[in-house]
């Protein structure tokens, strides 16, 4: 059995207005989920693995050619698309699916015949490692609901473009009925396009309200909202998806069905995920479009257990890292400094440490080494997101020293302590993260001379201990790290004479209050250089009376954030 | 608060709590020991003190050897009395809780004054002392049938005298010695003052 770590991947928040089509399926490689920037770790026992994979396959490929409003231009490949990728799935040297169905005929692809065919769909007994690929081929386009909402539609074969609302296909509708499936690996491919070109149309008001918004304001296609775990698109979003005569087939179709052959195996595990016939895809895409279709993917939940479409798996894949983010899109992965492809996609790499880094335009976004076994996924949103919030721990090494701030109790009690220890930061544990919680442990000893105010100096040979604990926030601005706040810390003084008429020690254990502030700069991804400072306030006996003294310290550290 | 019932919270205000013991006494370290060794040395009369501490002094044994206790940790003189006619002053740095030798000291011949005490109307004074600020020689009775008393050895160097006697004022005089010496100085006093604030009274 698998037993990955689990990695959750952000819900982008907006709800879509407009989206345009091309081929999508959406896989859910469901997994569990949870921690982030973890590896996604997976026993490779071989047979633990296969059983992992477990579950039947059953697809619902539909493919819309006509239509009956004239608004909407017939088209010529979507039956052929589906039919095609039907025959790709259920072929058992390939998808080996156990059941395919293939709505292409017209009186199949009513809107009624569809939602009917997903009810049966979800009437099956689904269990959670069963397979479900939904895949739809045709016309999409944007309409206002009945509050006045932007929503996305399918377009069905007796969608009538003055009425879309009424008689489309709404995507929250195919979503919900996914979502009723039991099954935890499910795949929406949606061979659509929502740009108002290609293979979709947009009614008139919906094209000027469209060109009105500000491209940084336009909603985001419904798949980042959608609960299925994997959708895949034929065109990003505002590209239109195309059908060519030469490969008659959507193109995104052809190279997707082309995967599924075991070109699309990209880790050689001997099966072909989802996401590897997607990201085959994809990049055939782009390079037959010369760039002017880009197929994306939006992941809602990822593991290590992808959904497989096709073959079965026969060893432990190549280490993977992937990013279908649209934060990190158009960003060169390099691995130990080559070019290992542009994101969003996922590459497969040689075992071993890796030093993964992320550019754009000559910045460097994230650079870490990371080391990869075999069928490990990383995700490297993960990793992003790490560097995002910040690592939450640090792990430090500190040097420094420790004295009386007033030159008296220097000379006299217990002259200044080199120290050295370790410290741990935890970041953001307490009122809502705001503040901080470091604890630091420190020892020191050393031998001077007490100068007496008398005159004359008297050898002593003295150690220090000091435990503190911090609580306080912390700022960054970049590589400049600033902390601050009140400490207290529980410290131990000792000075021995080893004197001709003296053989002695003296202990004085307390506990102090005071502040510490700290300036931090970050070296690199995971090391950070910090020079603090600290102010105790106590009282100390010396002599019989009580003196209110001061304590300061200069401690500098190397840590590591994890 | 959330914050204020965080265990780390409680954990601090235990810590805060607990207080201190211990301390640092530094009493044993204001005081050491000076030793050493002199040369021709009569041990009856021989002493051994800090100059300008008389409390503080130490006998010394027919073989010469000293040893000054409880010396302030700091530059001092000693001032050292070998025998009837030797007397040297020496530096020594002393320090806490350690004992210092000095080794062995060589006394050179010390000076005598002799100290004549006379009134205003050059009469010898009834009952006088004479003392020697800062060192042993202190309480020296003048004697009343020659008004004179000898002091010494002394150590090259100048020294106070404080003379005093009954019904006269209190007088201090500088005088410098030389080693070897035989000085004599005279000394008068004045009548005591009722009014003043000199000791005497009424």
């Amino acid at each position: 059995m698998l037993s990955p770590e689990r990695v959750r991947v952000n819900r982008p928040g907006l709800h879509v207005v407009l989206w345009l089509a091309l081929l999508s399926l959406s896989a859910c490689a469901s997994v569990s989920t949870g921690e982030k920037g973890r590896a996604v770790r997976v026993r490779l026992d071989l047979a633990e693995l296969a059983s992992a994979h477990e579950g039947e396959r059953h697809a619902l490929l539909i493919g819309v050619n006509h239509y009956d409003d004239e608004s909407w231009n017939d088209l010529r490949y979507p039956g052929k698309d589906a039919e095609d990728l039907g025959r790709a799935l259920a072929d058992p040297s390939r998808g080996g699916f156990h059941s395919v169905t293939v709505l292409s005929r017209p009186e199949q692809t009513t809107r009624a015949a569809v939602l009917e065919a997903l009810r049966a769909l979800a009437a099956r007994p689904w269990r959670p490692k069963d397979v479900v690929v939904v895949y739809v081929s045709g016309h999409g386009t944007l309409a206002r609901d009945a509050r006045g909402d932007l929503q996305r539609y399918l377009v069905m074969r007796d969608t009538r473009f003055r009425d879309v609302q009424g008689t489309g296909l709404e995507m929250a509708a195919l979503e919900r009925e996914l979502e009723r499936l039991a099954s935890r690996r499910r795949v929406l491919v949606l061979a659509t396009c929502h740009s108002g070109t290609g293979k979709s149309l947009l009614p008139p008001a919906v094209l000027d309200e469209l060109e009105r918004t500000k491209a940084a304001f336009v909603p985001r296609p419904l798949e980042e909202d959608s609960r299925a775990s994997l959708v895949l698109s034929a065109s990003d979003w505002g590209e239109a998806a195309r059908e060519d005569d030469a490969l008659a087939n959507d193109i995104y179709t052809h190279f997707f069905i082309q995967a599924l052959d075991g070109s699309g195996d990209r880790n050689r595990d001997g099966a072909v995920s989802a996401t590897e016939a997607h990201d085959w895809a994809r990049r055939h895409t782009w390079t037959y479009t010369q760039g002017r279709q880009r197929p994306s993917a939006r992941m809602m939940e990822v593991g290590a257990d992808p959904v497989l479409l096709s073959g079965t798996l026969k060893r432990p894949g190549q280490p993977e890292v992937f990013s279908y983010s649209p934060r990190l899109e158009g960003f060169t992965l390099k691995v130990d400094g080559v070019d290992a492809g542009e994101l969003p996609g996922g590459v497969a790499l040689p075992e071993g440490r890796r030093k993964l880094g992320l550019h754009k335009g000559g910045e460097l976004l994230w650079e870490d080494t990371v080391a990869l076994h075999l069928g490990e996924r990383r995700a490297l949103d993960s990793l992003l997101r790490e560097l995002a919030e910040g690592h939450r721990r640090t792990a430090s090494l500190e040097v420094g020293a420790l004295g009386f701030l007033d030159g008296r109790s220097r000379r006299e009690v217990l002259p200044p302590t080199v120290m050295a220890g370790a410290g741990l930061r935890l970041r953001g544990v307490l009122l809502e993260q705001r503040l901080d919680v470091g604890v630091d442990l420190a020892v020191g000893a050393g031998r001077q001379s007490l100068r007496l105010d008398m005159g004359g100096t008297v050898p002593v040979r003295h150690r220090a201990v000091m435990l503190g604990v911090t609580v306080g926030p912390s700022w960054e601005w970049g590589r400049l790290g600033v902390s601050t706040g009140p400490r207290v810390a529980a410290l131990w003084l000792e000075r021995s004479f080893q004197l001709d008429l003296l053989s002695q020690d003296e202990r004085y254990l307390t506990v102090w209050p005071g502040w510490m502030g700290g300036v931090s700069w970050r070296v690199g991804a995971r090391l950070v250089l910090e020079a603090k400072g600290q102010l105790l306030w106590a009282y100390v006996p010396v002599d019989g009376r009580t003196r209110a003294v001061g304590f300061g310290g200069l401690l500098l550290s190397g840590g590591y954030r994890f | 608060m959330r914050a204020s019932r965080h265990p780390s919270f409680l954990a601090l205000a235990a810590l805060v709590g607990a207080g201190a013991c211990g301390g640092f006494n530094n009493g044993p370290l204001q005081a050491g020991t000076v030793r050493g060794r002199i040369l021709g040395v009569e041990s009856d009369v021989a002493v051994v003190s800090v100059f300008g501490r008389p409390d503080l002094r130490a006998s010394v044994s027919p073989d010469g050897r000293f040893e000054l206790r409880d010396v302030p940790a700091t530059s001092v003189e000693l001032f050292l009395v070998a025998s009837r006619t030797r007397a040297a002053r020496t530096k020594v740095l002393a320090q806490g809780a350690r004992i210092i030798d000095v080794g062995t000291i060589d006394a050179p011949l010390g000076g005598f004054i002799t100290v004549r005490v006379r009134d205003s109307q050059g009469n010898m004074p009834p009952r006088a002392t004479v003392e020697v600020d800062e060192t042993v020689f202190d309480d020296l009775e003048v004697d009343a049938s020659s008004g004179e008393v000898r002091i010494g050895p002394l150590p090259a160097g100048c020294y106070t005298l404080e003379v005093e006697g009954d019904e006269y004022d209190e007088t201090d005089e500088d005088v410098c010695v030389h080693e070897g010496e035989e000085l004599v100085h005279e000394v008068v006093l004045g009548n005591d003052d009722p009014g003043g604030d000199d000791d005497g009274g009424d």
